[in-house]
C-alpha cells in the first residue's frame, strides 16, 4: 500500500478532492482497517498541520464516588436499587464496583410479528412491517433516555437471521416438516431513521449501499449507527426475500433479530 | 457458577428483597443451559410490540469518570479475579414479558463493534455467568440482574470483547406465506483487558485529514486514525471549519458514525457536510475523543469535485502497475531458472 501511494504521488495524479498543506507527501494512508460503509479515501492525502497529543499517560481522572465495606450492600434511597460498592480481597466476590447514578435506559421496540405476504416462485417479495396495535408508533424504534451528558447517547443497531438447519434463511414449507427448503437471499433496508426530538438531534447513519444482504451464516450486520441521538429514533425497514423458481408452495418462516448496543 | 461469601449472600438477599418488593418473579438460574436457543416466548394473545430497556448500573471505581464506562463494561483484570456489574431490565410493554440474559461473543472489525451470531462464544463468554438467565416482568416492571466475570488462571492476555444480551422473543403465530418471527435484543458491550501491571495506555493518532466532494454526494472530510494504544477506542468528535471564503466558519459537525478500533487497527472517521458548503480553502479543526482521551488536529482542506479524467489516469496507472508487476515476476522466474538445481539422489 505504501508503494502504491508513492507511485500515485510521483505521477501527480489527483483523485477526488484535494488537501492542502505542507506535508502532503509525507503522509501515508491508514485506512487498511477502515470502515467499508464510508467513502474511500483518496490516495493523495492531506496535511497534518498541527497535532497536539494529550500528556502521555494522563487519560483519566479517578474520583471514587462511594466507599463501604467489602462486597457489601447499601441502600441508595427510595426508588433506586441497592448498590454494590468497594473492593473485596476474598477472591470470591466481585471487586471494585461503584454505583453509577443515572436514570433511563436504552430501549428497543420492534413489532412482534411481520408477515411479508405471499409471493410467486421466481420473484422477490418485499414488505414493510405494519402497525400491529393502535396507539403505537409505526415501525422499529430505539429510545435512549440514559442522558446524553452522561453517555453521549450513541448506539448502533444490527440485524441478523438466526440459523435454522444449517443456514440463516426463510425455511419451509411448514406444512411439510421434512422438506426444509431454504428460500433465497434476504436483504434489509432500514430506510430513513428519524429522531423524534423537536428539532431532531444527533447523526443517524444507515448503510452506504442499502439494502444490505443478511449473511446466510447468521452473522449480524450493522444497519444503523447513531451519535448524540437521545430520545426516540424510529425507522420503517424493508425486507426483501428472493423466492427461487423451484420453491415448493407453502408457508416459510425465519427469525429476525434486531440488536441494539450502546456505543 | 454461583457467587459465594458473606457479602455476596447479603447482596443476593438485597436483590431478592428488591425483587419481592417490586412484585417481580425471578426464576432460578439452574435450568437455563443455553438461553438464546431456548428463550421462552413472551406471552401475548394480541399483536403488539416487543419493547424493553436495559442499562448498565455499576461502573469500576477506576473508570468512574470515563463516559464509556457508564454504558459498557470496561475493565482490566488480572487472572484469578472477578467483577460483578449489574444491569437493569425494564419491561415497557402493557403485558408481561419474559427476557433471556446471556453473554455473546463480539469482534471489532471495519470500524464496527459487532456481536457475533447467536450461539457463538469466545474465550470471554466462557468466563461470564449471569445470576438470572431468565427474567419475567409484569407490565412496566423492572429488575436487576448480576453479571459475574471471573477471569481464570491461564486466560489469554490482552483485550477481549463480548456483549451481555437481554433478549425477548415474540411468540410463534399462525401465518401464511412468508413470515418473520421477531426477536429483540439490547446489549451491554464488554471490553475486558487481561493482564497485570496497571492499565494499558489508551492512545490513538490522527494520521491525516482529507477533504473531498464525491459527486453527487455531499462533501466529506475524512480523518484517518491509528489506534496505537493497548485498549480499544470508540471514536467520536467534532469538526469545525474556519478561515473559509470571506473569513466564514462552519460547524460544529458530528461524524457520520462512531468508529471503534481495536489496538493496532486503523480506520476512518467521516464527517458528512452540507452540500452547499463552498469549496474553500478551509481550516479544518478536528477533535476526536474516546472516553477521556482527546486528540486534536488541524489542516487546510479543499472540497473540490472529482477531477474529470482522473478515472482515466487511474486506469492507465493501474495498467502500468500491472505491466511492472509482470516484468518483476518474469525477472524473478528467469533468475530462479538460472539457479543450480540440487541433483536428485
Amino acid at each position: 500500500m505504501r508503494a502504491t501511494c508513492a507511485l500515485f504521488l510521483a505521477s501527480g495524479m489527483v483523485l477526488g478532492g484535494t488537501t492542502l498543506g505542507p506535508s502532503a507527501s509525507a503522509v501515508t494512508t491508514g485506512h487498511g482497517g477502515g470502515n467499508p460503509a464510508q467513502a474511500p479515501v483518496p490516495d493523495v492525502l492531506g496535511a497534518q498541520a498541527t497535532y497536539t497529543p494529550p500528556p502521555s499517560g494522563v487519560s483519566r481522572v479517578l474520583t471514587p464516588t462511594a466507599t463501604t465495606t467489602p462486597c457489601d450492600v447499601v441502600g441508595t434511597g427510595a426508588g433506586t436499587p441497592p448498590a454494590i460498592v468497594a473492593g473485596d480481597t476474598s477472591g470470591d466476590c466481585p471487586t471494585d464496583l461503584t454505583l453509577t447514578v443515572q436514570a433511563g435506559t436504552l430501549q428497543v421496540q420492534v413489532p412482534n410479528t411481520w408477515s411479508l405476504g405471499e409471493g410467486v416462485p421466481g420473484s422477490t417479495l418485499s414488505s414493510n412491517p405494519t402497525n400491529p396495535a393502535p396507539g403505537y408508533p409505526d415501525g422499529f424504534m430505539v429510545s435512549d433516555t440514559r442522558g446524553e451528558g452522561i453517555t453521549g447517547s450513541d448506539w448502533t443497531v444490527s440485524v441478523n437471521l438466526q440459523v435454522v438447519n444449517g443456514a440463516a434463511a426463510f425455511v419451509g414449507p411448514t406444512e411439510s416438516p421434512g422438506t426444509n427448503y431454504h428460500l433465497g437471499d434476504v436483504t434489509y433496508d432500514p430506510g430513513t431513521a428519524t429522531n423524534q426530538e423537536s428539532p431532531p438531534v444527533g447523526t443517524i447513519t444507515g448503510p452506504a449501499n442499502p439494502p444490505v444482504l443478511l449473511p446466510s451464516t447468521g452473522t449480524a450486520v450493522e444497519v444503523l449507527s447513531a451519535t448524540h441521538a437521545p430520545g426516540i429514533t424510529s425507522w420503517i425497514p424493508t425486507l426483501n426475500v428472493v423466492i427461487p423458481p423451484a420453491a415448493p408452495a407453502g408457508t416459510y418462516t425465519a427469525t429476525l433479530s434486531t440488536s441494539v448496543t450502546a456505543a | 457458577m454461583s457467587v459465594s461469601g458473606r457479602g455476596c449472600v447479603r447482596r443476593l438477599s438485597g436483590v431478592l428483597m428488591l425483587a419481592l418488593a417490586a412484585g417481580i418473579a425471578i426464576p432460578g438460574a439452574s435450568a437455563f443451559a443455553r438461553p438464546s436457543k431456548g428463550t421462552p416466548s413472551s406471552p401475548g394473545a394480541a399483536p403488539h410490540y416487543l419493547r424493553f430497556g436495559v442499562r448498565l448500573v455499576d461502573t469500576p471505581l477506576a473508570e468512574a469518570d470515563d463516559p464509556r464506562a457508564q454504558q459498557a463494561i470496561i475493565d482490566v483484570l488480572p487472572t484469578g479475579s472477578a467483577i460483578g456489574p449489574r444491569i437493569l431490565i425494564v419491561n415497557e410493554e402493557p403485558t408481561a414479558g419474559v427476557f433471556a440474559v446471556f453473554p455473546g461473543a463480539a469482534q471489532i472489525s471495519n470500524g464496527d463493534f459487532i456481536g457475533a451470531a447467536d450461539g457463538i462464544g469466545n474465550e470471554l463468554t466462557g468466563w461470564i455467568t449471569v445470576q438470572h438467565p431468565t427474567v419475567r416482568l409484569g407490565p412496566g416492571q423492572s429488575a436487576m440482574d448480576q453479571v459475574t466475570i471471573r477471569v481464570p488462571k491461564g486466560a489469554t492476555k490482552g483485550e477481549h470483547y463480548g456483549v451481555i444480551w437481554t433478549e425477548q422473543v415474540a411468540p410463534a403465530r399462525d401465518s401464511r406465506g412468508v413470515a418473520v418471527r421477531m426477536t429483540a435484543r439490547v446489549g451491554v458491550r464488554v471490553y475486558l483487558g487481561v493482564g497485570r501491571g496497571g492499565l494499558p495506555p489508551t492512545q490513538f493518532d490522527i494520521m491525516s485529514i482529507t477533504g473531498m466532494r464525491p459527486a453527487p454526494s455531499r462533501p466529506l472530510l475524512i480523518v484517518a486514525v491509528n489506534n496505537v494504544g493497548g485498549r480499544a477506542v470508540d471514536l467520536e468528535g467534532t469538526l469545525r471549519l474556519t478561515n473559509g471564503p470571506g473569513r466564514s466558519t462552519a460547524g460544529a459537525f458530528n461524524p457520520q458514525q462512531m468508529v471503534t478500533l481495536a489496538p493496532g487497527q486503523s480506520g476512518n472517521v467521516v464527517f458528512a457536510l452540507p452540500a452547499t458548503l463552498p469549496t474553500g480553502p478551509w481550516t479544518a479543526n478536528v477533535t476526536l475523543q474516546s472516553g477521556l482521551y482527546v486528540a486534536t488536529a488541524q489542516a487546510t482542506v479543499l472540497f473540490k469535485p472529482p477531477v474529470p479524467g482522473s478515472r482515466t489516469n487511474a486506469a492507465a496507472l493501474a495498467g502500468a502497475a500491472a505491466v511492472l508487476a509482470l516484468i518483476a515476476i518474469a525477472t524473478f522466474l528467469a533468475i530462479r531458472s538460472r539457479r543450480p538445481r540440487r541433483a536428485l539422489a
